[in-house]
């Protein structure tokens, strides 16, 4: 009974509240069909599990601020939050990547996933949960197809073609910005951990420019 | 083969795979969930203290992943169990559980799998829905279908569906006892759906040995979760009714949830009902965290409506790291 009582005395101490609310880390739910729906050439893919604070700590996460344009929140956007990249094979052959963040939306959390090829480029973007009353509007192909052939470089330039994103109604603005933002989150972290910071050049031109 | 032989089997695989080329999540849990009730006109108390762990790792080849392994353990003391709001008599003895020890091998790229170990029943809403980390189980494992047995399942995710169906043994602890008397055939399939609302239907099949083909038991389910606006915010309902018959006596379960999250609290009502008796199920949780760590506190009264001398209530805390 002693041990009971220190053990319920532990956790009572632990459990007091002193931190963030939970989140958990953004994984495809069904891998094996969506990979497939991304990818239908695919023979398979390798789970890549990463997160900013083990690869590279506080300084990471300021560079990845910075290429984000803004501050990552301490409740869905956690610095040891897991990264899970998806590198689609073709036999043992790389033909892409697919990976997904959370993001705060309107109506809670959002979890946003896109499809690159090897040079980074959209093929595709997808909500795995949207919690919106304008969820079918988001989720149009029409909404959607905005995003595909886009770059970070094209996020880092504010070229005409990442400028040109609109939401489909005025109504569901507040989460189409969220999934604008998702989608940049995604390419920044493919960058970092899949393309050897290829698209770092253009970080580093704007920035001087300003 | 003794449990204990099982448990360090299997932690031996997952040491080969970690050395492997693995991928995967490891994490450590401390449980306490405290409860009072009445029965009988006396008031009897349950406490239940564990800590775990849980491993999932996938396995990959250069043609990529090619199984997943999961294995969670707890070593619990349990002073009588709270089910719903009656509460069966346990010693408190401190003693291993293992809830889930399996591997399941991917084939044809993800739409023929083989899992093999100790896994969930796939039935309802328990494969969907964790509540591993909480007060109050599933409908299906307070109305006698095993929660998780050891056994063997095909599932695969299809394009238009998703489906798991499995054979599992009638001992919760070893796999391999044939004098274990029964077994279980369940299979669940669930549409595609890319909105908010999922559903699925399931049946089971409980056979006796020695039994006729007629006694045993039968069942058929359907569930269903979906997300509603209201209120300035969202409600998450699930619902889930399974029908069929234990030996000739007609069997009948059913749910139906509401989920609210309030953000940073979530408030779950709910009302069950099986054959024998019916209740009301009122939930309070919050989760936070701090650094490495994660922190749950949940409290729950349950109101046993066929019987108003029986309320209940629960509490939990759980720490994640």
């Amino acid at each position: 009974m002693k041990r009971i009582a220190l053990f319920a005395a532990f956790m009572i101490a632990a459990a007091l509240p002193n931190g963030a609310d939970a989140i958990t880390a953004c994984k495809l739910q069904k891998p094996d069909r969506d990979i497939r729906k991304f990818f239908p050439e695919s023979t398979g893919y390798k789970t890549v599990v990463s997160s900013l604070k083990e690869a590279g700590g506080e300084t990471l996460i300021k560079e990845f601020e910075a290429r984000l344009g803004d501050k990552l929140d301490k409740k869905y956007e956690p610095a040891d939050l897991e990264h899970t990249t998806y590198v689609v094979l073709k036999g043992e052959k790389p033909i892409g990547y697919v990976s997904g963040v959370n993001q705060k939306g309107q109506f809670g959390a959002m979890q946003v996933f896109t499809a690159l090829d090897l040079e980074g480029k959209i093929l595709k973007v997808s909500y795995q949960r949207v919690v919106s009353p304008h969820a079918k509007a988001l989720k149009t192909e029409e909404t959607l197809l905005q995003f595909k052939d886009l770059t970070l470089g094209d996020f880092y330039l504010n070229a005409k073609k990442a400028a040109a994103l609109r939401s489909p109604n005025e109504k569901s603005a507040v989460d189409f910005k969220a999934t604008v933002r998702a989608v940049r989150k995604n390419l920044i972290y493919a960058d970092f951990f899949n393309l050897d910071r290829k698209y770092d050049k253009q970080f580093h031109e704007i920035k001087k420019e300003k | 083969m003794r449990k204990p032989l099982w448990t360090l089997t299997y932690a031996a695989c997952m040491a080969a795979a970690a050395f492997a080329h693995a991928e995967g999540t490891a994490s450590g849990e401390l449980y306490l969930a405290a409860g009072g009730a009445r029965a009988d006109n006396e008031l009897v108390s349950s406490l239940r203290a564990a800590a775990g762990i849980e491993v999932v790792q996938i396995l990959a080849t250069e043609s990529g992943d090619w199984a997943t392994a999961a294995l969670q353990l707890r070593y619990a003391h349990t002073q009588n169990l709270a089910m719903d709001n009656r509460f069966m008599q346990r010693s408190g003895d401190w003693g291993a559980e293992i809830h889930d020890a399996y591997i399941n091998l991917r084939g044809l790229n993800g739409r023929a799998n083989l899992r093999l170990g100790r896994f969930k029943t796939p039935f309802g809403l328990n494969p969907v829905i964790d509540f591993h980390r909480e007060l109050i189980p599933s409908l299906s494992m307070s109305n006698g279908i095993p929660a998780r047995r050891w056994g063997a399942s095909l599932n695969g995710q299809l394009d238009s569906f998703d489906y798991e169906a499995a054979v599992l043994g009638g001992n919760q602890r070893n796999p391999f006892d044939k004098k274990a008397g029964e077994w279980t055939a369940s299979a669940r399939v669930q549409p595609y759906s890319d909105g908010v609302m999922q559903y699925g239907v399931s049946a089971l099949w409980k056979h006796q040995n020695g039994a006729s083909i007629q006694d045993g038991e039968q069942r058929a389910a359907f569930d269903l979760q979906t997300v509603l606006f209201a209120f300035n915010g969202t409600i998450e309902p699930r619902l889930e009714l399974s029908v069929g018959q234990r030996n000739g006596k007609r069997l009948y379960a059913g749910e139906a949830t509401a989920v609210r999250p309030m953000d940073p609290w979530r408030l779950t009502v709910s009302a069950r009902a099986h054959q024998d008796a019916a209740w009301a199920i009122a939930s309070l949780r919050r989760e936070f965290s701090g650094g490495p760590l994660s922190f749950a506190w949940e409290a729950a009264f349950t109101q046993e409506l066929t019987d108003l001398r029986r309320p209940a209530l629960l509490m939990l805390l759980h720490t994640a790291f």
